[in-house]
């Protein structure tokens, strides 16, 4: 009989590192950008790599939790949907990673006022990733504040839209010694960049809908 | 002979079994929680504990209604009851094995011309209506507590689950032990009479010719629990689990207690000693009791205006399609058979 076997105590073991590997990979994403647009390569490579290991940790902590959400059919009523959210949030640090591969492999060139505009964009991306985690912690425990939480990922994400688009503007108003193709790769990253709280509000908003079927 | 009119309490019993167990034990076994085998084994153990133990009381409620003293007319009453609830499922109306031999009791003493116990009767009728309302509002009252606790307490959702597969293993046991001794009456309670009238012994080690047929009926539903009611716990268990984790337990815990409320004689004599009330002590309907705290539970959840007066139709259409039925079947049947036989 599997009934005391403390499978639960493992899966949310696992769960709560899996979230906090997200925490992670987001400052290191954000000391990575920081140490690539002052062209600090060494220290770039470094959370890079960090980056990477995370992502593949997360990889094998998700591949964990479904197998124990399914095979031992734990939370039967709401698995789905936990399984739905944490392999949104995994998206989120494969998307982190793969930004940070282009830019070692692109090197694109971010003139100093973009580069200023950059590092906002990440220190909000940043802030909206805690309010994300925040937001999945109380899901599991007190789902009648995830609205409240969710709503800080929301304003986090209308942020990064008004910075993102005035970078956008900044890029195509730059002088031409900038070509047309170095403007549209910086408008490619910077959108990148935005997509990451987008995913973030989409985990929020779901996890609102998910809070309240769980609520009893 | 007399054996051979016993096998329909033994077929009823096995159909018991295959099919009511479901209700206790499908939660666990439809979400894995705990496997069929061990499920059948810990339900199984505790009907006979039940039957053993409690099923006095209901039994001699059942026979208050008249003592049927013929092993025939026990087993026409018997197999009338089985075919009203076989039809009545077949209708979908939330049927009871005990409402429809109430039914055929009636109709037998109407045959044979015995005197009717109305005052019986009326009481019996009145637990119909008193066993799905207890279930109610048991169920609304744990379901208000629970949700309580849930929102306040900061519970790891995890955590939930892991309490709730625990208690829902207990609640099964409960469920089962509640079952039998409930239910047993339903099984071997009309043939008591006729057995102590042949002064017959079927299993020395049990000193009471009633334990002895309340030890036997309840192996019959403990086979049929082995035997046939996988599929049905199964079905039975993803479709209510699958939503309501919490609800499964409420549903099946306030199911046992309404079924052990009438069940029990220490607790009636308990009451009456205080001048309260006291539950007669009938066989009632698990089915009903389980659709009543259904029914608590949705008014806990969205408040009263959600009760379905459907539903709630629906049982009370059962309270009294069930016992006319039963009694149609079996005045019929009487009435067939004795244009050949001298009953």
């Amino acid at each position: 009989m599997k009934l005391f076997t403390g499978k639960n105590k493992m899966l949310m073991s696992n769960i709560d590192s899996f979230l906090q590997l997200i925490g992670d990979s987001s400052t290191y994403f954000h000391k990575a950008l920081e140490s690539y647009l002052s062209s600090d390569e060494n220290t770039f490579t470094e959370y890079l790599k960090k980056v990477s290991v995370i992502e593949h940790e997360a990889d094998e902590l998700l591949k964990k939790v479904k197998h124990d959400l399914y095979a031992f059919m734990l939370i039967p009523d709401t698995r789905a949907d936990v399984f739905r959210f944490i392999n949104d949030l995994d998206n989120i640090i494969d998307s982190s990673k793969q930004l940070l591969v282009q830019l070692s492999i692109q090197r694109p060139l971010f003139s100093p006022s973009l580069s200023d505009g950059i590092i906002s964009l990440v220190t909000v991306n940043c802030e909206s990733m805690k309010a994300l985690i925040e937001t999945a912690s109380v899901f599991f425990r007190q789902p009648s504040l995830v609205e409240n939480r969710a709503l800080a990922v929301i304003r986090c994400e209308e942020k990064v839209d008004a910075i993102g688009e005035r970078i956008e503007r900044e890029i195509f108003s730059l002088e031409s010694s900038y070509s047309l193709s170095e403007k549209m790769q910086l408008s490619q990253f910077n959108r990148q960049i935005c997509s990451l709280s987008d995913l973030a509000e989409d985990i929020a908003r779901d996890l609102i809908i998910f809070a309240l079927k769980r609520m009893v | 002979m007399m054996y051979l009119f016993f096998l329909t309490a033994l077929f009823m019993g096995w159909s018991l079994g295959a099919n009511d167990a479901a209700n206790v034990f499908g939660a666990a076994v439809g979400t894995k929680m705990i496997s069929f085998r061990s499920a059948a084994l810990v339900s199984s153990v505790c009907v006979i504990a039940g039957a053993v133990l409690l099923g006095e009381g209901s039994s001699e409620g059942l026979n208050s209604l008249g003592n049927i003293d013929s092993l025939l007319a026990a087993s026409i009453v018997l197999l009338s009851a089985g075919i009203t609830v076989m039809l009545m499922t077949r209708l979908g109306l939330p049927v009871s094995t005990s409402q429809a031999i109430i039914g055929a009791i009636v109709a037998s003493n109407l045959f044979f011309h015995e005197p009717l116990h109305l005052e019986s009767v009326s009481k019996i009728a009145l637990t119909w209506v008193y066993s799905p309302l207890l279930a109610f509002l048991i169920s609304f009252a744990l379901y208000a507590a629970i949700r309580w606790i849930i929102n306040h307490m900061r519970i790891h959702l995890l955590m939930i689950d892991h309490y709730n597969r625990i208690l829902l293993f207990i609640a099964g046991a409960a469920g089962a032990f509640a079952l039998g001794a409930n239910n047993i009456a339903n099984v071997v309670g009309l043939f008591i009479f006729p057995f102590e009238k042949a002064q017959v012994t079927l299993l020395p080690f049990f000193p009471r010719l009633s334990t002895q047929l309340f030890f036997l009926g309840s192996l019959a539903i403990g086979a049929g629990i082995i035997t046939f009611s996988k599929r049905v716990m199964i079905t039975m268990g993803n479709s209510l689990f699958e939503l309501y984790a919490v609800s499964a337990f409420v549903v099946v815990i306030s199911s046992a207690l309404v079924l052990l409320l009438f069940s029990s004689q220490s607790l009636s004599q308990f009451l009456q000693h205080r001048g309260l009330p006291s539950f007669p002590l009938i066989p009632v309907s698990q089915s009903q009791s389980s659709v009543g705290a259904v029914l608590g539970i949705a008014a806990a959840r969205k408040g009263w205006h959600s009760i379905r007066r459907g539903l709630l139709l629906k049982i009370a259409a059962g309270w009294v399609a069930t016992p006319l039925g039963a009694a149609l079947i079996t005045y019929v049947s009487f009435s067939f058979l004795s244009l050949f036989i001298d009953l």
